[in-house]
């Protein structure tokens, strides 16, 4: 019976233990264990600037990216601009449709959160660099931190400003929702970008060893448009904007005169002994040295413009005087984990000429410009009119930098097998307008900075559907191209001519520009001469306000759709719909022209 | 048992303390259960010793179990056991002492190997009245021992024999007969001049005074104040359904209970009770298995081992689990071993699966013209040389059917299972496999549950539940968005004649849908094994009547290991399918880098712990129940995934998925996640003359997942009911109305609806953070950022719930009506909200709002016919369910004195939640709709949209309410006809929206040829607009979407659930085979579905070209022999 008492108090204490033994709010207090949280994140320098590396991580992705999806093709890829169409195939795809274009479209609820993600990222490392137990080596070392997060923050403002208009600033970050932000005007916008930016001039080093990493001349430039941008928003609102467009050339003349950076004149870099060369075999086995065009009689002859666009040669640490700031792009990197270190430009801008032309020129290899899916193609006004009456007065539209031979790589089709097809065969002359809108579609000219005859990766199953090359952000051209903008829009018509053929000269052209010609429409075609593909058309046709943009994809757009369709005169994309629904506590105004 | 000892150390690491008692009590169960398995002569070699003076016959019977195995059976109301007795003997057989205890004219002693029956010895010479005889067999016809016959009015009875036979005697001719046994219907018979009487009794299937499982322990249905709903899987037709997974079977009967539709193999149904409460929190069921709260897979519990469910609906019944319970509870009883002879059961069942919805596709003509008019061109010369030649040879492939199979399901069950008075027992295995009707879609599980109970002493008990699942869902499933998107002449083979695929059959761009699930190039992993164990000790104080204390701990652990394995020759190149030189060894080499693979383990374990006491007594006419609970849980994952990648330096990828470790490039990410939950809780039932019940409760509940100040909520509930039936001014009415219980019930119960660290901001940082760039040489920099807004206010989401319903009996218990009404109001709502992206995140978590729900559920079941032969039962089952949003953020920011609505998530004051916003469709715009076009800058034969502010243009203003994602009316008619041995089940349901706009979904693309972004994919036919055969309800081929279309269509349906036929053997061979049951069966589920959705499962809501299966129909036979 004793024994069994025992056992009876033993039940007893270990109920008594299982109920009173823990301490329930320790047993109920979470701790995470595989992650941190914004209260144990930061504990060094490092990973504030890791914060900073986030940030440029954020814009290779919105630069490089293009083809991930329709926001980062219609902003990088300047899809729906005078430039850029799309395909027959990719109809579906069209950014030029206002019957279907509304403030709920994806393109402009993507890339306005984008760029308001990037300023959440500045913003925590501006935060993260003063908290207290953070212990930095030297005030420079910190200074250069925030130097980039204030960079990256006017960055976003810019870019927002000539997009959507005037936006709420949010200067710090954000720990609790908020649902009443008020739209700053174009303007105030404009103005944190450009306080920020003369605010960290200092800080910013002149030149740096690390490529990739942003030096005062970014700063300068970025400060160069926003000042010219500035200046036309004050022309919006009926305010003086001569000081705004002084303020512009003098940030342009600190750039381009102030002997960091100079256009590139000779041949330089990793291939700067080379010429391109092509094949005309659709099948990598048949790629034999009696098939070069060279060998056909078609040699190519290099030049530097076509050394700026070559794998290597985007750094201004890699001897590019005109690289300011460039994406970084490593194949080493993208091969072990990083999928987003690579350049997609022949696989979104590349041609279809398998479709079309399967008979003739097939295959998606170098010599069709590799493994094209044609997202966005050059409208004819980019890839033709800009040139026409000067084909050969031009370097950047050699055959080098922009092809137009194409030999028949289709043995079978003994007419044109190494031979070159003419462009009415290829645009389908004479054929049903269904048949020449699908050739001319997804057969056009190759541009050296979509395409190489050198691709990276291909023995490791890589499929010549990318390059791997960084992408200028900044190059010194488009610098020059906004002070002359600038200096036109001061009336110095002389002045812009004048550095406007600093990049004709460059060019080696043989036509140059009189202060006569200087117009708005000038300066727009110079620049999709020199930047086509690289800059973000979209940006440069609504900053510039009135109709211009309007005009203009009414005017070259491929298909009809604009001409049909678009009967608004609008210079911003809309406010999303999501972030006007979403700011309850404020009413948001929308852009004039939306709805 | 060293083995078994370490095993189980795994189990509760973490948990020491708990060992040395587990240890103790499984020993203690393990040599019982050996015991009783071992045979033997054992009434003549067992010898008893006895030493007692003045004890209670009762006491010598007790002394004696404990030290044998015998375990005794009589009643005590015959045989006297209260009579003190002196007995000494030293090393005798049983039937020695029992002779000198018992006067062999007094009783009948019957030892049948270790079951000893007592029965009263024939009549004396004095009572000379009438001798009778019987047997007692349940309906199958087995004999039942132990069942007690009783005079009615007297206390003159007995029990019978091992064999089910009884005599009795001193019975009058005008008496009547009493025979009742534990679980089944009592039964009575009027004596009259019969002397031969043979009881059949019938399972306790439906009634009134069925025993039901609450929250920490059980009641009866008579006395209890709530709503549950019973379902007795056990014997019942609808265990002879086909289903894999637990909850599949009670599809349809339960009202309020909705099980969505299994549409993969070896998938887990959507569940939940009296509709969606929470806006964006979990809205499903705690489910209790054996009492005890269960914390893993649905998936791995045996269909065939349970025994019923008990499904728990309003505040007062789920109370028990306050923390957990808002959404309702589901509680499993898994099978118990039964007094008597062991039971040795079989079940084989096995049949083959079909897709009954399967979307037509389009005749390789109307594709052409389909692709053509789509893309506005009559240029062909996006077809390929080989399509060309395909096309031309008039070789067709229908890549639908190439994808698809028939599907099959195989489910074998054995188990065994048996009890004597203090122990019981019951063992199970199963092994399921099944395969869906798509290529690849492969599960096959394999399950051993063992349960044993032992009563140790007269006060205490033990228990241990242990069981093992092991299931596989390795494979990939053929890509059905792909399937329907490949044109009819794309070229499934590369080389027909060995059926090797083609990995681009239109030379680029789409993957052959077979690809990576036939052939080698992909591994495929998806093994899940899981362990629990549940124990439990009861122990009744002996010095308070009534008084027990029960401790429960259950352990579960599982190990999941998924994974993949893409090997080099997955990688082959686009190109021309003549061109063979893609799939040679010299183009799979230079692939090698991009062969990859991962191995994902993850370990869930988690314990939990009960602490309950109870006090049951009653005191006159006053009866009280009280039981204080003390419980916590814990759950602990594990994951780890290990990734490699690039086989270049290796050469080659032949050790697969297994030679992970040789990739050049391995990478590893690990997560841990805790949660922990405590409760104490309070109930007391009382109730007065068995006529007036109260229950009321208390429960406060913490929970790990809330920020820091919210972590802890109360829980209040009461409930009434009141037997009105049993009042004296009710008996005009009782001869219609046998039986009517009024009953209300209020409470309120929380919601967790958050997942661990919801309330934390995570950042995201280093290797597995995703964040990585480079600065111009091939080190990775790793980047850091915010992946959430965290929001530390979050706590519980609270329901509080009002219950009013009646229970009732008709017609001389013909026919059962139960009624149910109930209004929930759930407040602190958690959702993810939408916030403005200028904070830099898009969404965040949010605790606020209310919700509403109002709901009726009637259940009617109805004895129709019976007669000898004859039986049809009727069961219908309906209910609906309102909910509307009743408070969101409060704020009237547009002064209109009413809350705003939140637009951008669809959130509406007033309405119900799943509210479909946007612009209605006023059919097509027509060429003749010139203003329309103008103002709107739309070309004929787009979607036209009604103007309602009237500005002559479509605006965001022109937005309103389209309609309800949500059904509101569900209806389920179930039939059961019996005659003789065949037994007859069908079940027809029906899915209503139930009003205006409700149960709708968008279908744009069974209305859209265009806006797959492919340029010549297919799709089923669509008869979209043209300028010359203009439609008003399909657009124009080349309409792609405006982000506006969204072609609504209704989900409503019918459809013929269940059908099963079922034949029972009893003919006298079956028994001479040593045969106790045996029944075939065929059976059919979702037999037929009637619906004006297109594309395809309306349940499911699968749309044409989406990668989502549909529910299957599956025909079924099977056989259950039990022995």
């Amino acid at each position: 019976m004793n024994k069994l008492i025992y056992i009876k108090y033993l039940w007893l204490i270990l109920l008594l233990l299982v109920v009173f033994g823990c301490n329930d709010n320790e047993f109920l207090t979470e701790k995470p264990k595989t992650f941190y949280t914004t209260d144990n994140a930061f504990s060094s320098s490092d990973q504030v600037d890791q914060v900073v590396v986030g940030c440029y991580s954020n814009v290779r992705y919105m630069y490089n990216l293009v083809g991930q999806n329709d926001p980062w093709l219609a902003f990088k890829g300047s899809n729906g601009t005078d430039l850029m169409d799309v395909p027959t195939i990719r109809r579906g795809n069209r950014f030029n449709d206002y019957g279907i274009i509304t403030p709920t479209h994806t393109v402009f609820t993507t890339v306005y959160a984008a760029f308001y993600q990037l300023i959440e990222r500045a913003n925590l490392a501006i935060y993260a660099a003063d908290l207290p137990q953070i212990v930095w080596s030297s005030q420079t070392d910190k200074a250069y931190v925030l130097a980039q997060a204030r960079f990256f923050r006017a960055f976003s403002y810019r870019n927002l400003g000539e997009l959507f208009g005037g936006v709420p600033i949010v200067k710090e970050i954000v720990t609790a929702p908020r649902y009443d932000f008020e739209r700053a005007t174009r303007v105030q916008t404009y103005q944190f970008a450009i306080d920020e930016l003369e605010a960290i001039l200092v800080d910013l080093p002149v030149t740096s060893t690390i490529k990739g990493r942003l030096t005062k001349g970014a700063a300068q430039h970025l400060l160069c448009q926003l000042y010219l941008d500035k200046g036309l928003a004050n022309e919006a609102d009926g305010t003086d904007p001569k000081a705004a467009y002084q303020k512009s050339v003098e940030y342009g003349n600190a750039v381009i005169d102030g002997g960091t950076y100079s256009l590139m004149t000779s041949r330089f870099g990793t291939r700067s002994t080379q010429n391109p060369d092509y094949y005309f075999a659709n099948t990598i086995a048949t790629q034999t040295s009696d098939r070069l065009y060279s060998k056909a009689g078609f040699p190519i002859t290099a030049n530097v413009y076509w050394d700026l666009f070559q794998e290597g040669n985007q750094d201004f640490q890699a001897g590019n005087k005109e690289a300011i700031w460039s994406t970084q792009v490593n194949y080493a990197a993208y091969k072990v984990e990083d999928k987003e270190s690579f350049l997609p430009y022949s696989r979104v801008f590349g041609g279809v000429f398998r479709d079309p032309m399967s008979a003739i020129a097939t295959g998606t290899l170098e010599d069709v410009g590799g493994r094209g899916i044609a997202q966005a193609i050059p409208n004819m006004y980019t890839r033709d009119l800009i040139y026409s009456d000067k084909w050969a007065a031009d370097m950047r539209n050699s055959e080098a930098v922009f092809r137009r031979t194409f030999l028949g790589n289709v043995p079978a089709n003994t007419t044109y097998f190494g031979k070159v097809i003419p462009w009415s065969i290829l645009y389908r002359d004479g054929q049903a307008k269904d048949a020449v809108d699908a050739a001319k579609t997804q057969v056009y000219p190759v541009s050296c900075k979509i395409a190489t005859d050198k691709y990276t990766g291909v023995a490791d199953g890589e499929n010549m559907s990318n390059l791997f090359r960084g992408e200028y952000i900044f190059r010194l051209s488009e610098t020059i191209l906004l002070r002359a903008e600038a200096k036109m829009r001061l009336n110095d018509k002389v002045g812009a001519a004048l550095d406007i053929n600093l990049i004709r000269n460059r060019a080696n052209c043989t036509y140059l520009v009189t202060a006569a010609d200087v117009s708005v429409d000038l300066i727009l075609d110079e620049r999709a001469r020199e930047l086509v593909y690289e800059e973000t058309r979209w940006n440069t046709l609504l900053r510039m306000g009135g109709t211009v943009a309007v005009d203009r994809i009414k005017k070259y757009s491929y298909w009809d759709d604009p001409r049909t369709t678009l009967t608004k005169n609008f210079n911003l994309w809309p406010i999303p719909q999501t972030v006007i629904d979403t700011n309850k506590d404020k009413p948001l105004a929308q852009n004039p022209g939306w709805f | 048992m060293k083995k078994l000892f370490k095993l189980l150390c795994l189990l509760f690491s973490g948990h020491k303390k708990m060992l040395l008692v587990m240890r103790n009590s499984l020993f203690l169960i393990l040599i019982t259960a050996f015991q009783a398995l071992a045979g033997g002569t054992y009434a003549q070699t067992t010898r008893l010793t006895l030493d007692l003076k003045n004890s209670s016959v009762k006491e010598v019977l007790q002394k004696i179990e404990q030290q044998s195995e015998f375990y005794f059976l009589y009643n005590s109301e015959l045989i006297d056991v209260q009579r003190k007795v002196d007995l000494s003997v030293a090393s005798e057989k049983v039937d020695v002492v029992l002779a000198r205890l018992f006067d062999k004219e007094n009783v009948n002693v019957l030892v049948r190997d270790r079951h000893i029956v007592l029965t009263p010895a024939g009549e004396s010479a004095t009572q000379q009245q009438k001798r009778i005889s019987g047997k007692v067999t349940d309906q199958s016809g087995v004999v039942i021992p132990g069942a007690t016959i009783v005079l009615k009015g007297s206390t003159n009875g007995t029990v019978t024999d091992m064999n089910g036979l009884f005599s009795m005697s001193n019975v009058p001719e005008n008496g009547t007969l009493v025979c009742s046994f534990v679980g089944m219907k009592s039964q009575e018979i009027a004596i009259g001049k019969k002397t031969e009487f043979t009881f059949v009794l019938a399972e306790a299937t439906v009634g009134v005074d069925e025993v039901i499982v609450i929250g920490y322990g059980t009641t009866t249905k008579k006395e209890f104040t709530g709503s549950v709903t019973q379902v007795k899987m056990e014997n019942s037709p609808i265990a002879n359904q086909p289903s894999l997974n637990a909850l599949e079977a009670m599809k349809g009967s339960v009202a309020g209970l909705d099980v969505g539709a299994i549409n993969t193999a070896g998938g887990t149904p959507s569940i939940q009770i009296r509709g969606v409460k929470s806006i964006s929190g979990n809205n499903s069921p705690l489910i209790v298995l054996d009492g005890v709260i269960f914390m893993g897979s649905l998936n791995q519990i045996n269909p065939n081992d349970i025994a019923s469910y008990d499904i728990l609906k309003d505040a007062t019944s789920s109370a028990a689990y306050g923390s957990r319970s808002a959404n309702g509870v589901i509680i499993i009883t898994t099978k118990k071993g039964k007094l008597g002879k062991p039971i040795i059961n079989f079940n084989a069942n096995s049949g083959f699966q079909t897709w009954q919805t399967k979307p037509v596709m389009q005749t390789p003509e109307q594709y052409i013209q389909t692709v053509l008019d789509r893309n506005n061109t009559t240029d062909m010369s996006w077809m390929k040389d080989q399509q060309k030649a395909n096309m031309a040879a008039g070789k067709v492939t229908d890549w639908l059917a190439l994808s698809t199979r028939t599907g099959y399901v195989k489910d074998y069950q054995a188990s065994i299972s048996g009890a004597s008075e203090k122990m019981s027992y019951y063992l199970s295995g199963a092994y399921s496999d099944s395969k869906g009707v798509l290529i690849g879609d492969d599960f096959n599980r394999s399950t051993i549950l063992a349960k044993i109970n032992a009563d140790i002493t007269s006060w205490l008990q033990i228990g241990l539940d242990a069981a093992y699942t092991n299931a596989h869902f390795s494979g990939v499933r053929a890509n059905l968005t792909t399937a329907q998107n490949m044109g009819p002449y794309s070229v499934p083979y590369r080389d027909d004649a060995n059926q090797l695929l083609e990995k681009y059959p239109e030379t680029q761009s789409q993957v052959n849908p077979l690809w990576d699930v036939i052939g080698d190039t992909r591994e495929n992993l998806d093994k899940r094994n899981n362990f629990r164990v549940n124990t439990f000790a009861l122990i009744k104080f002996p010095w308070v009547k009534g008084l027990t204390y029960r401790f429960n701990y259950a352990g579960n652990l599982s190990k999941d290991q998924t994974g993949a394995f893409i090997n080099e020759r997955s990688y082959v190149a686009e190109g021309n399918v003549t061109d063979a030189t893609r799939y040679s060894i010299a183009a799979y080499k230079n692939l090698l880098s991009k062969a990859n693979g991962n191995i994902n383990n993850t370990t869930n374990s988690s314990w939990l712990i009960d602490n309950i006491l109870s006090y049951k007594n009653t005191f006159g006419k006053h009866s009280v129940d009280l039981t204080a609970v003390a419980t916590r849980d814990f759950s602990h994952s594990e994951y780890e995934n290990v990734i490699g990648s690039d086989f270049t330096a290796n050469g080659n990828t032949l050790l697969g998925i297994n030679g992970l470790h040789k990739a050049t490039t391995q990478k590893i990410d690990v997560y841990v996640q805790d949660r922990s939950n405590i409760g104490y809780f309070g109930r007391l039932s009382y109730s007065y003359k068995e006529k007036y019940y109260l229950t009321s409760s208390y429960r406060r509940d913490g929970a790990s997942v809330f920020g820091m100040d919210n972590k802890w909520g109360n829980f209040f509930a009461g409930g009434l009911a009141w037997k009105i039936s049993d009042e004296g001014f009710y008996t005009p009415i009782k001869k219609v109305v046998n039986s009517l219980k009024l009953k209300a019930s209020s409470g309120m119960n929380g919601n967790q609806g958050l997942g661990p660290y919801g309330t934390l901001s995570p950042v995201a940082s280093g290797s597995s953070g995703g964040i990585r760039y480079e600065f111009g040489t091939p080190t990775i920099n790793y980047g850091m950022n915010v992946t959430a807004l965290g929001n530390p206010i979050l706590g519980w989401e609270k329901t509080q719930s009002s219950n009013f319903g009646f229970e009732s009996a008709w017609f001389n218990d013909r026919l059962f009506l139960d009624v149910d009404m109930y209004f929930t109001q759930t407040t602190n709502q958690l959702f993810t909200r939408s916030i403005p992206v200028m904070t830099g995140f898009s969404t965040m978590q949010s605790s606020m709002g209310q919700v509403n729900n109002t709901g009726l559920e009637t259940t009617i079941n109805s004895v129709n016919f019976k007669n000898k032969d004859w039986t049809w039962n009727s069961g219908l089952t309906t209910w609906i369910n309102r909910n509307k949003l009743v408070h969101l953020y409060g704020d009237d920011l547009n002064k209109d004195g009413k809350e705003d609505d939140d637009i951008a998530n669809s959130r509406f004051i007033g309405k119900p939640l799943g509210a479909i916003y946007g612009y209605r469709q006023d059919g097509i715009v027509q060429t003749s709709d010139t203003q329309y076009m103008t103002a709107n800058g739309v070309t004929a034969g787009t979607p036209k949209y009604v103007d309602l502010d009237a500005d002559g243009k479509i605006t965001s203003l022109d937005r309103e309410i389209l309609g309800y994602t949500s059904p509101n009316f569900k209806i389920n008619f179930s039939n059961t006809v019996s005659y003789k041995n065949w037994e007859f089940y069908m079940m027809v349901s029906g899915v209503f929206g139930g009003g205006p706009g409700y149960y709708q979904a968008s279908n744009s693309t069974a209305f859209m040829a265009g806006g797959t972004g492919l340029f010549a994919s297919n799709s089923i036919y669509i008869p979209y607009w043209t300028s010359t055969n203009p439609s008003n309800q399909y657009p124009s081929a080349t309409f792609a979407g405006d982000g506006r279309f969204l072609g609504l269509m209704s989900r409503d349906f019918v459809r013929i659930q269940d059908i099963n036929l079922s034949y029972s053997f009893n003919q006298p061979w079956v028994k001479n085979a040593g045969i106790k049951n045996m029944k075939v069966f065929i059976s059919a589920t979702n037999l037929a579905t009637f619906t004006k959705w297109e594309g395809g499962d309306p349940e499911v809501g699968v749309t044409v070209r989406a990668n989502t299966p549909s529910a299957l129909s599956s025909y079924n036979l099977g056989v259950n022999i039990s022995f």
